[in-house]
């Protein structure tokens, strides 16, 4: 029979990452109907303001709605200028979206945080040998304590990691836990997240923000800071080195591994990296040799030790887990079992995520680790168990169903809200496959208050609470991220559908005990602790460069450069065109529309002359249709997306430009009309012109900058070929006046697309002597225009970036800086033969000028390309991976 | 029986592949009734890395790297194994079918633990309907396990086309039961799909089968290939070798390479390469056997 080496699965590819925001398994819990009590954060029952909420209101002023509405404009302000954004899926309107923060924290009283610590460290302790003993001897299976199925039925139990061994027996190196307040005011346990949990780095930035927006209501109370537990989880980190590290005394190199900035949670990732002083990677930039893990820098390839991984479980190694995914790395499992590489969480934690096991913690608990569970869980029952499978059947009217298993998308089925029919089919579900269900009791979500329509509403929380492997243990992050439901009454507090996020203070009670009364503002910045970046001390030096990294500053440098020549050539088309003091004649704008053309920006069939309608719509559809392939939007998209995904490397100025210039045009007002044009055109060179300022600016001179100017030059070096050789349309007459004419218009378009370079407002066009601006084009190696500066840059930072050692890296470097230097003596022939033609006469207007021009260059047309070739092959392509 | 069985894999690539990962489940797994006297593998270019482990369900998996850069990978395996008769197993007298799915409920023996861990769906054989509806016939109340699992596969064996071109290992389990036409891997999916939709355990196994020549002629040296079949839970340590491709129980005349719970467990070589275009792929098998005069 035959063979196949076909793997793909029938299952088929879902993105299935650990949610902050799809908490379908996790927050099934609402007040529910009308007239069911629930627990006030704020006030009594009998309606009185709970004794650690009064100082805070009374500075807060949440009456007076004028201080208030500052009060979130400070916030908002502070979050967009911060980028703080995250990840709607399947929102066609927007990929990005603020973070919606509360300017209203949360309060927790010290007393009540101790009960919480305490229960969610016992409950890391727990989780932790129940994770280990899972993936070692399974002596809960063995004993009857644990079912099998909740192993061999859960699709998050991975059987190739069956058998390793954490470094130091540590499972989670960061995890979590969903609380909820009941009506009786107990904190109850919503759900674990064991596997990459995410909203740690919000929960900073929320600290971040409230801190300074309400810097004046806490100067009575201290408020415990977040940074020490950020310290303690890098700490912890670096303590948990891999057994068999090859060290050579370097420290340990630690690596966030994001799958990238399609994530919803990819501002995090940055920021965490950024806080914890850790290189930000993706799959790609990893790589396994030797059962070891290398980051592949552009200069070699670099060991690394421990990765914090914010990827799921099952896409975190192609080779032994999901073949599908491109977000792991090849071969992470071996060097897990060689013991060379410590994952954060350990590889296969998310298996404790299954809700399924809710109802066996309790037994669990007394024998793995000898005590009783402080934190309840919700009352809950598996299915799978017949005595269970029967009270559920029972009881489907009270209870709130959900999968026992996590599946993407699953959302929890309230039995109450459901019809006789649709209950009996949900029955029938059950009991065809009852070991996927779990079922909970309802428990209704406590309220607090939010800021929104300009007064404070009640709305649902959950608490999530983060726990870190810290140098001497377990430590709780004092506070969490606290979530609420859009709307008051909801049943699901999940970001996704909309909720929003507060900042949750832990109230020191030394300080609240010793100052009842008002005091006088201190210094604000010693009043709250704003989270200061942890210095970089660990191993991996900042300007560490992965070949990926190099990639996406390669071409969002040429993007950046080829949007600038786009945006320049379209306004000096419509500026020449409407503007009656540029005295262009109707055919002076023929060549630059046959370069539009040829550019593909408008068709070809577009008459020179004066602006028609049908012109003036199609350079309109250039700029803001989004369907056009070759037009602005398209371009300016792929420079975000690509820009995006090394934002972490640029000066945040220039990041903002870039989402500035991708942004949709203001809808109101856009008329087809050129003045309306022009204006759009201007604002966007000049959000052009200021993203090139930042970088030149702002950014370090280091090999990342390089890459970004390499990208730049070449693209430059391309459009100025482009601009020489592509407009074409002489007019085919032997007639010797009218050629003439004809080339006339040729360069003097040349001079007017290029010479909107030399002054920043695009103006002289017909002031400027054509030869000298065709000199500073070609041959003037000092001016930053010409075609020989760029290729001397090109030289220069060639010779700059490190060399990789040897072998197949090696060989292509240095055919790169050959084609460079090729290219370089093909301008200098270029020049010459051009030289021949039009520079030889003092009339630069020679009949065979253009012609000369354009035939002249013809061979850098290839060999332009082929330098950005070579130099993907030296440096980026090894990076990408494939399946066989 | 004594066999030599030679397995041969030869990639070929239209690029310089400049580094592979592969894991192979080409080793043959160590049993009772198995015993390897002599087992060499050879791999061309030299790996940079070679190591083994053992998986979870027990078989040997050798991972290797390449780091030079190739446009041909070839892995051979050649080794001797003697393969003793099964152990006696009458049908007739086995328990009947619901006392095994019992067993392997309650999950409270050690083996039946055991079995546990292929009885639940798995990537490539899901819990489809049609599975149980296609399986009732054989399981009628209180019909000994071996004899309903003996006519679930000999339903298969009569009721499928063996047809080389109707599927890829790609194609969904449910096309095949639909279509009715498939090859080996696809037959032994659909067999251990019936079994779980039942609740018995039922394993999925790949080795090697022994191929007889037509009378009068002489046997084709690697014109064999890999093959699969079943193993179903006969409670305790029993569990008995099914094969729905050709309707027979298990035998001499089969050599085991791996078990999981579906291909995807043991497939023979799975890959993540760097560089490479496009790809050939020639498999060779020869089962010779060696004490046959």
């Amino acid at each position: 029979m035959p063979d196949s080496f076909d793997h793909r699965r029938p299952g088929g590819f879902g993105l299935d990452q650990a949610s902050l925001f799809g908490d379908a398994e996790g927050l099934g819990y609402g007040p529910g109907k009308k007239g069911v009590t629930v627990y006030d954060e704020i006030a009594t029952g009998a309606g009185r303001l709970r004794t650690h909420w009064q100082p805070l209101l009374a500075r807060l002023s949440p009456l007076d709605s004028r201080e208030m509405a500052e009060r979130v404009e400070e916030s908002n302000r502070l979050l967009r200028q911060n980028d703080v954004t995250y990840t709607i899926y399947n929102d066609p309107q927007s990929t990005e979206r603020l973070w919606p923060l509360d300017v209203i924290p949360l309060l927790i009283t010290a007393d009540e945080w101790r009960d919480i610590e305490a229960g969610v460290i016992q409950r890391a302790r727990l989780i932790e040998a129940l994770i280990a003993d899972i993936y070692g001897a399974q002596q809960m299976i063995g004993e009857g304590i644990l079912p099998p199925a909740l192993i061999e039925a859960n699709p998050a139990f991975l059987r190739a990691c069956h058998g390793t061994e954490p470094a130091g027996g540590a499972w989670l190196h960061l995890s979590a836990v969903d609380l909820a307040r009941a009506p009786d005011g107990r904190w109850w346990v919503l759900s674990d997240r064991t596997e990459a949990p995410s909203g740690a780095g919000y929960a900073l930035e929320n600290r971040s923000v409230i801190g300074r927006v309400l810097a004046d209501c806490i100067d009575d109370r201290h408020v415990k800071p977040l940074a020490p537990f950020f310290a303690a989880l890098r700490d912890g980190l670096a303590m948990l080195t891999p057994e068999k590290r090859d060290h050579d005394g370097r420290p340990p190199r630690i690596v966030l591994l994001t799958p990238g900035p399609y994530n919803e949670t990819y501002f995090e990732h940055l920021y965490l990296a950024g806080h914890l002083g850790i290189t930000l990677v993706e799959g790609a930039d990893l790589t396994v040799r030797d059962r070891r893990v290398y980051i592949k820098t552009v200069s070699a390839l670099e060991p690394v030790d421990i990765i914090l991984r914010r990827v799921d479980d099952s896409f975190c190694d192609p080779l032994e887990l999901n073949p599908d995914s491109a977000l792991g790395v090849a071969g992470l499992i071996e060097a897990v079992r060689a013991r060379t590489v410590t994952v954060a969480n350990a590889l296969g934690s998310g298996v404790l995520q299954a809700a399924a096991f809710k109802p066996f913690l309790p037994a669990l608990a007394r024998r793995l680790i000898g005590e009783e569970l402080t934190l309840p869980d919700v009352a809950s029952w598996w299915c799978g168990g017949a005595d269970a499978l029967a009270h559920v059947l029972g009881n489907l009217d009270k209870l709130v169903v959900k999968n026992a298993f996590p599946a993407f998308g699953a959302q929890p089925v309230f039995g109450a809200e459901l019809s006789a029919k649709d209950r009996a089919a949900l029955a029938a579900r059950i009991e065809a496959s009852p070991i996927d269900f779990v079922a909970q009791e309802r428990v209704p979500l406590s309220n607090v208050p939010v800021w929104t329509n300009g007064r404070i509403e009640p709305r649902p929380l959950s608490l999530r609470v983060y726990v870190a492997h810290g140098p001497d243990g377990f430590v709780v992050m004092p506070g969490g991220l606290t979530r609420i439901a859009r709307a008051g009454g909801s049943s699901i507090v999940s970001m996704q559908s909309g909720g929003g996020s507060k900042d949750t203070w832990i109230l020191d009670s030394s300080e609240t005990a010793a100052s009842p009364a008002y005091k006088p503002a201190r210094d604000q910045d010693n009043v709250i602790a704003l989270p200061e970046p942890l210095p970089r001390l660990l191993g991996g030096s900042p300007n560490e460069l992965p070949s990926r990294a190099a990639d996406g500053l390669f071409w969002t440098g040429r993007y950046a450069e080829r949007a600038d020549g786009m945006l320049r050539l379209l306004r000096t088309i419509v500026t020449g065109l409407t503007d009656p003091a540029r005295g262009w004649g109707p055919l002076d704008a023929e060549p630059l529309l046959n370069l539009a053309a040829w550019l593909n920006l408008i068709p070809w069939t577009m008459p020179g002359g004066n602006p028609t309608p049908g012109l003036i719509a199609e350079v309109q559809s250039a700029i803001v249709d989004t369907g056009h392939p070759a037009g602005v939007r398209a371009l300016l998209g792929r420079l975000a997306g690509t820009a995006g995904a090394v934002r972490d490397r640029l000066p945040a100025d220039c990041w903002r430009a870039v989402t500035a210039l991708s942004r949709p045009p203001r809808l109101s007002g856009f008329r087809a009309t050129p003045v309306q044009i022009i204006l759009r055109l201007d604002e966007l060179v000049m959000l052009s012109t200021s993203l090139t300022g930042s970088i030149d600016e702002s950014m370090p001179r280091n090999d990342g900058w390089r890459f970004l100017e390499i990208g730049k030059r070449l693209e430059r070096a391309m459009h100025l070929v482009t601009v020489l050789r592509g407009m074409s349309g002489v007019a085919a007459t032997k007639d010797d006046k009218a050629r003439r004419v004809s080339e006339r218009r040729h360069l003097n378009a040349i001079v007017a697309l290029v010479g909107t370079r030399l002054s920043p407002d695009g103006q002289p066009v017909n002031g400027l002597d054509r030869k000298s601006a065709l000199e500073a084009v070609l041959t003037n190696g000092n001016d930053p225009r010409s075609l020989a500066y760029q290729l001397s840059a090109l030289a220069q930072h060639l010779a700059a970036l490190p060399q990789p050692a040897g072998g197949t890296a090696g060989d292509l470097v240095a055919r790169t800086r050959e084609q460079v230097d090729m290219a370089s003596a093909l301008v200098k022939e270029a020049i010459a033969a051009a030289t021949q033609g039009a520079l030889r006469h003092k009339d630069i207007d020679a009949p065979d000028g253009a012609d000369s021009i354009r035939a002249a260059f013809a061979p850098l047309d290839a060999a332009l390309p082929e330098i950005s070739n070579l130099l993907s092959q030296a440096y980026f392509t090894h990076a990408f991976a494939r399946r066989a | 029986m004594r066999y030599r069985i030679r397995h041969t894999t030869a990639c070929s690539y239209t690029d310089d592949i400049q580094h592979a990962q592969h894991v192979l489940h080409l080793n043959p797994r160590p049993l009772p009734q198995q015993v390897l006297h002599v087992n060499k593998i050879g791999i061309e270019p030299v790996p940079e890395t070679l190591v083994e482990h053992i998986d979870y369900f027990g078989n040997p998996v050798t991972y290797i790297a390449i780091e030079t850069p190739h446009r041909n990978l070839t892995v051979r395996v050649d080794f001797e194994v003697e393969v003793a008769p099964l152990f006696e197993f009458h049908p007739a007298e086995s328990p009947a079918w619901e006392v095994i799915r019992e067993e392997a409920r309650a999950a409270a023996t050690p083996a039946a633990k055991d079995a546990s861990i292929c009885v639940f769906a798995s990537a490539m054989i899901p819990p489809l309907p049609m599975l149980a509806d296609y399986a009732a016939p054989s399981f009628t109340p209180g019909r000994p396990i071996g004899e309903a699992a003996f006519d679930l596969i000999a339903r298969i064996h009569r009721e499928f086309v063996f047809d080389p071109v109707a599927t890829t290992i790609a194609t969904p389990l449910a096309e095949v039961l639909t279509n009715r036409r498939g090859v080996c891997q696809d037959f032994a999916h659909l067999a251990v799909g019936c079994l779980r939709a039942v609740g018995l355990p039922a394993r999925y196994v790949s080795g090697y089968l022994r191929t007889v020549p037509p009378p009068g002629q002489a046997r084709l040296i690697g014109a064999d290939a890999t093959h699969a079949w079943i193993s179903v839970w006969c409670g305790g340590d029993v569990w008995l070798d099914l094969d729905p491709t050709n309707g027979v129980r298990g035998s001499t005349d089969m050599v085991t390479l791996a078990w999981g719970r579906d291909y995807d467990d043991v497939s023979p070589m799975r890959g993540v390469l760097i560089g490479g275009g496009s790809q050939g792929l020639t498999v060779e098998v020869d089962v010779e056997p060696l004490d046959e005069a």
